[in-house]
């Protein structure tokens, strides 16, 4: 059952529009390193993951990428609200804009819409939890590139606390891949998949 | 009627020189008929060397392909006829014994060169498919060491499937222990063996390569922080928040960003919403954590933070360890509505 809390978990107030901009970031709304993927991949696993602790694990972090998607949306939003026709005009986002006008939609920095081929669940732990180890660097570097691109305080701001939540999953993915470790035959980790018992 | 590739055919008319049998499955019986082509014809009989005629064209043009001795018709399937006769560099290289019929390259005491046998030096030729070389060698229990199966020690019975031992009764495992004592369980020798070899090396039984304590490796990738003794280095609260992370070692920020004191205005309670956040992230991979697990219920006695954050920090009879993981989950087939909720 999902609750909604009415609160992002990091503010975002961003005051000068950059259409340019939302249309890199956009990338971590639907693109192939994004929130909406993460947070599907680890919500979808966790149904296959024979640990109750990695159970609860893919559960909050997949929530926590949902309030992440909810941030980088609130980050399109404010930067193309109340932008100039100039703004507009000066590239970069002219074609989303044809498409989307200032609606938020899940699609890739380079114009693909969101597909869940971004996104694997395997049902097994070791392997499930190295797409997760991968997807989190993956984000990072993402978040790494958009903050390079990125000149305004405001918005490098919520990026960088962004990059950091990845290095945080990133840690937590590995502690518990720990775990499944722990389980495993120590002279033969592949023998078997504990997802199908032995 | 024949088989015309059978190197054990019925008696057959011997085949004077310049003649050679004819064989057809036509023909009840066989006979000689000259060699054609100038008597260079050869037939698939010539190859068996059984009673074939002379179509060799080679130096006595007898019908051997091997040598030179006219009238020699009768060869072996290796080729070897005479003792005298290496000059044709076919298949007698190894074989000087005239009356070896069926010459087995490995006949000779001073064996060089014998293909099949290359590594038995002692006739009767009993080579086996390791390679054993001793005297005394029926090369199932290896007696030398030095191309032979290397569990060469003396009492050396079983060791067929052992590479690495050098210690008899060979007794050696898929790890590749070789140290005296080594059941290979415990390790006695780091360099080879089980490298949790560390004295202080306990619950290392899944550790295959860490000589660390605590012994951490495996699958778990290169780059993960530990933290052996429980939280360290947590930041302030708002701190936390700004930076992303409660916890010091995880804070890794990029080159020239901004690292503190940056960003917007925070909404009361945000920070300890996310500190009580990153607590139950924590707690899923350390539920014995008690420190943690304190701190995670004194972010949520505030009472106003949001469900999320504070989901399971009631401590009614929860008091020894996180249990927000505990199975039933939603959509186990256990699951009940009294038991799917753990501790509130």
């Amino acid at each position: 059952m999902f609750v909604y809390e009415k609160e992002l978990q990091y503010p975002v107030r961003i005051t000068r529009p950059d259409p340019r901009m939302a249309a890199a970031i956009i990338s971590q709304y639907g693109g192939p390193d994004g929130e909406l993927g993460a947070s599907l991949r680890y919500l979808s696993q966790r149904f296959s993951m024979p640990d109750a602790r990695i159970k609860g694990l893919l559960t909050d972090v997949g929530v926590e990428e949902l309030g992440h998607l909810e941030i980088v949306g609130a980050m399109i939003y404010q930067l193309t609200k109340g932008m100039c026709e100039n703004d507009l005009k000066q590239g970069g986002f002219d074609a989303y804009f044809t498409d989307h006008t200032l609606g938020v939609y899940p699609q890739s920095a380079a114009g693909q819409p969101f597909t869940a081929a971004y996104i694997g669940v395997k049902g097994d732990p070791v392997t499930d939890l190295h797409e997760d180890l991968a997807a989190e660097q993956k984000a990072r570097t993402t978040y790494e590139n958009l903050l390079h691109l990125a000149d305004d305080p405001d918005v490098k701001d919520v990026l960088r606390y962004l990059r950091q939540r990845e290095i945080v999953h990133y840690q937590r993915f590995a502690e518990a891949l720990g775990m499944v470790r722990e389980k495993l035959d120590e002279r033969n980790f592949y023998a078997f998949n504990p997802a199908l018992g032995s | 009627m024949r088989n015309r590739d059978s190197v054990t055919c019925a008696a057959q008319p011997a085949c004077g020189c310049g003649t050679v049998q004819t064989a057809s499955v036509f023909r009840a019986v066989d006979s000689c008929a000259p060699c054609s082509n100038n008597g260079t014809d050869w037939n698939h009989w010539d190859r068996n060397m059984h009673r074939s005629g002379c179509c060799g064209s080679r130096s006595g043009g007898d019908g051997c392909n091997a040598w030179g001795t006219a009238g020699v018709n009768e060869c072996c399937s290796n080729g070897c006829a005479t003792a005298a006769d290496h000059s044709w560099g076919n298949s007698c290289d190894a074989c000087g014994t005239a009356a070896a019929i069926n010459c087995n390259p490995c006949a000779a005491a001073a064996n060089t060169g014998c293909a099949a046998c290359t590594r038995c030096g002692n006739s009767p030729c009993t080579c086996h498919s390791n390679g054993c070389t001793a005297a005394a060698n029926s090369c199932n229990a290896c007696a030398v060491t030095a191309d032979c199966n290397p569990c060469a020690a003396v009492a050396n019975t079983g060791c067929a499937a052992c590479t690495r031992c050098g210690n008899s009764p060979c007794t050696c495992h898929s790890n590749g222990c070789t140290a005296a004592a080594n059941s290979c369980n415990a390790c006695a020798s780091a360099a080879n063996c089980n490298p949790c070899a560390a004295a202080a090396n306990t619950g290392c039984a899944a550790c295959t390569r860490c000589g660390n304590n605590p012994c951490t490796c495996g699958l778990t990738p290169a780059m993960v922080y530990e933290t052996p003794h429980g939280l360290n280095a947590l930041h302030g609260f708002e701190e936390a928040i700004r930076k992303g992370t409660l916890f010091g070692e995880l804070y890794m920020p990029m080159n020239g960003e901004c690292a503190d004191n940056c960003g917007a205005r925070l909404c009361d309670g945000q920070a300890e919403a996310f500190a009580a956040w990153e607590l139950r992230l924590y707690l899923n991979t350390h539920p014995w954590d008690r420190h943690a697990l304190e701190l995670f219920r004194q972010c949520c006695r505030r009472g106003d933070l949001p469900n999320y954050a504070c989901a399971f920090a009631s401590d009614d009879g929860c008091a020894d360890r996180w249990r927000w993981t505990d199975a039933p989950w939603p959509w186990e087939l256990g699951s009940t509505c009294e038991n799917n909720c753990g501790c509130h």
